[in-house]
């Protein structure tokens, strides 16, 4: 354990953070898409049921298959890997923002907007506020999913964890599998507990339970 | 009531909506400011339909409505609901907001400074008997007697003439719907506001209406007055709608004084003397007698105890006599009557014509006589037979 350390600590934290970098980059650009893009579709639900179903076809292709695809598009390195966790996060960030807004009171709305507010008005501040819950959720979910998979990155050259998992495999060194597969759990679960925690934060007062949190 | 002109005005209007379904035919209706309108009928008859064309939450697909006499159709929607109050059953009051950010919503969008709407929200509170400091909080905190009191409020924090309301109180209990009709009663008889609401409750429509429209498949069946619906009400489906009970009592209370009266009451002219007036009471086993001059016109009263105060029987009556009683016309409702006796303790009233002259008396016993039929009338029977047993 110490003498693994000693030999790849700084590997591993360089890996670690490369890891985590591909990972937000891509969720945070999957939000940045998503989000809009989900609330605008409350508004034409038709189109809304056509996106869902695009992503979630997009969403079943195999992820290694998406990487090995985005060679002859974008080549290798950080940057295809990105792309494709991007287009894996869509999904369910998508699908719960569409979820969220769909599940807001239809009488909050219809009262907001017999009081004169407009539509943009009754979406950020009615609607948003209340499908946030909704919407953190699947971010978190998303943001679990591609630490997750930002390990298969490393098989186009992204970096990563998966560069000690992938040369552990190849080398027949458990370590190596064992040292790079421990950060990446760690680092979901500690991606997770964070992001549950502003959840909570942003879960509107009427929708808490216990509420001691403030 | 000088050149009053209506504050809504519905003109031939018409709405399909786009399944087909006729949702309103032909409608017409003209809301004065001050009045409180009551919207009532079948369900799925239009009245939210109607209601929501005023602040075009909907539009008309045929004919037009009027906003203080401008088409709803020129003005811009947004603009137009940030004038008038809009108050649902669901309360709509916005969960992660405090009492005061919803109470100040209208207020805000209409960009009113920071301290006019502080200072609004806090007059408002007041007005409903809810201390300052619940303006923190969240409507989640509040019991749903409060949120909906909230909810009203809200509807004229930005001082709103008009409020709408779609079975605002359906869904509370009665105790607490009493009061809420109260608050609302208040802001249009004391406040001025004009109030068209939407309501399932015939009760309520009959106590805060000024006008009750009834509706039935798109149409209106009648618009009048509370008592003039109950007195004639327009067909069979109005009775139905105000019920067996309602009318029954209604006859009652609507009966004039003239065909509930008392004939030929006991009377005597003023030129008598105690004494013979004393001895007429005696007779008649009464405590006091109406003095009418000789045109049988009330011009008093006489009362036992100014006998005995006096205990000369040889005075006359017309200068010992009291003053007129209170009377009522022969034509007034017993409606009014009963409010008049009960309140002020009255052991009787005369009953004059309109010169004047009197036809008959109401006493108080008569009236317990009249009521007691009257309860006794609407009583299940077997009810009656189980009480006697
Ligand atoms: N958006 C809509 N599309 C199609 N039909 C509608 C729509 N809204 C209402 N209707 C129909 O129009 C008719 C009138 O509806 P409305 O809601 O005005 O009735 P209401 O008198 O308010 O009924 P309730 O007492 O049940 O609230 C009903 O038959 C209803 O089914
Ligand atoms: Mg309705």
């Amino acid at each position: 354990m110490m003498s693994f350390l000693n030999e790849y600590g700084s590997d591993l934290l360089l890996k670690t953070w490369e890891q985590l970098y591909i990972s937000l980059i891509a969720l945070s650009l999957g939000i940045i898409v998503a989000v809009p893009l989900g609330i605008t579709l409350n508004r034409f639900p038709r189109t809304a049921k056509v996106m869902i179903s695009i992503s979630s076809m997009l969403q079943t292709v195999p992820s290694l298959a998406l990487l090995a695809l985005m060679i002859p598009i974008f080549g290798i390195g950080k940057f295809p890997a990105i792309v494709a966790l991007f287009i894996y996060s869509l999904l369910p960030i998508l699908r719960n923002t569409c979820i969220g807004m769909e599940g807001v009171d239809p009488s909050l709305i219809d009262s907001a907007k017999g009081m004169g507010m407009t539509r943009w008005q009754v979406m950020l501040q009615v609607s948003l506020p209340q499908a946030l819950p909704v919407i953190m959720a699947g971010i978190r979910l998303s943001a679990v999913y591609l630490i997750a998979w930002a390990t298969l990155a490393s098989y186009i050259g992204a970096g990563g964890l998966g560069d000690f998992i992938f040369n552990g495999l190849n080398l027949y060194q458990p370590e190596l599998i064992i040292g790079g597969t421990i950060p990446v759990s760690l680092l979901a679960l500690l991606t997770d507990f964070l992001l549950g925690r502003l959840e909570q934060k942003l879960t509107p007062v009427n929708l808490r339970d216990g509420g001691e949190d403030e | 009531m000088a050149q009053a002109k209506p504050i809504v005005e519905f003109d031939h209007v018409g709405k399909t909506y786009p399944n087909g379904k006729q949702a309103l035919v032909d409608f017409n209706l003209k809301v004065m400011p001050g009045d409180f309108v009551c919207f009532i009928g079948t369900s799925g008859g239009g009245k939210t339909t109607a209601m929501r064309m005023i602040n075009r939450m909907l539009d008309p697909t045929s004919g037009e409505v009027k906003f203080d006499g401008k088409k709803v159709a020129d003005l811009d929607p947004i603009e137009l609901r940030r004038h008038i109050g809009y108050v649902i059953q669901n309360i709509g009051l916005i969960p992660h907001m405090t009492l005061e950010d919803n109470i100040c919503l209208v207020p805000k969008l209409l960009k009113w400074p920071k301290e006019k709407r502080e200072a609004r929200a806090r007059e408002l509170i007041k007005l409903v008997e809810m201390p300052e400091d619940f303006l923190s909080r969240y409507p989640h905190e509040i019991s749903g007697g409060q949120q909906q009191r909230i909810g009203v409020i809200r509807a004229l924090a930005a001082d709103q003439k008009v409020m709408l309301m779609d079975e605002p109180f359906g869904a509370l209990d009665p105790l607490t719907r009493e009061k809420l009709q109260d608050l609302v009663h208040y802001l249009q008889h004391d406040l001025g506001k004009t109030i068209i609401m939407v309501t399932h409750d015939m009760d309520e429509a009959l106590r805060l209406a000024t006008r009750i429209v009834i509706f039935d498949d798109g149409r209106i069946i009648q618009s009048a007055s509370p008592a003039e619906i109950l007195k004639h009400p327009a067909n069979d489906f109005v009775e139905e709608l105000i019920g067996p009970d309602r009318m029954n009592e209604a006859k009652v209370m609507l009966a004039t004084a003239s065909s509930i009266m008392l004939n030929n009451p006991v009377s005597t002219t003023g030129d008598v003397t105690l004494g013979e007036a004393l001895v007429k009471m005696n007779n008649h086993h009464i405590d006091s007698l109406i003095v009418v001059d000789d045109e049988h016109r009330l011009i008093g009263e006489l009362d036992i105890g100014q006998v005995m105060a006096h205990r000369n029987l040889k005075l006359k009556v017309k200068n010992y006599m009291l003053a007129s009683p209170r009377s009522v016309f022969e034509d007034d409702l017993l409606s009014s009557i009963y409010q008049t006796i009960i309140n002020r303790h009255l052991k009787y009233m005369p009953v004059v014509d309109h010169d004047h002259r009197v036809v008959g008396i109401i006493t108080r016993s008569s009236l317990a006589t009249l009521l007691c039929e009257h309860v006794w009338g609407k009583a299940d029977p077997e009810d009656n037979a189980d009480e006697g047993k």
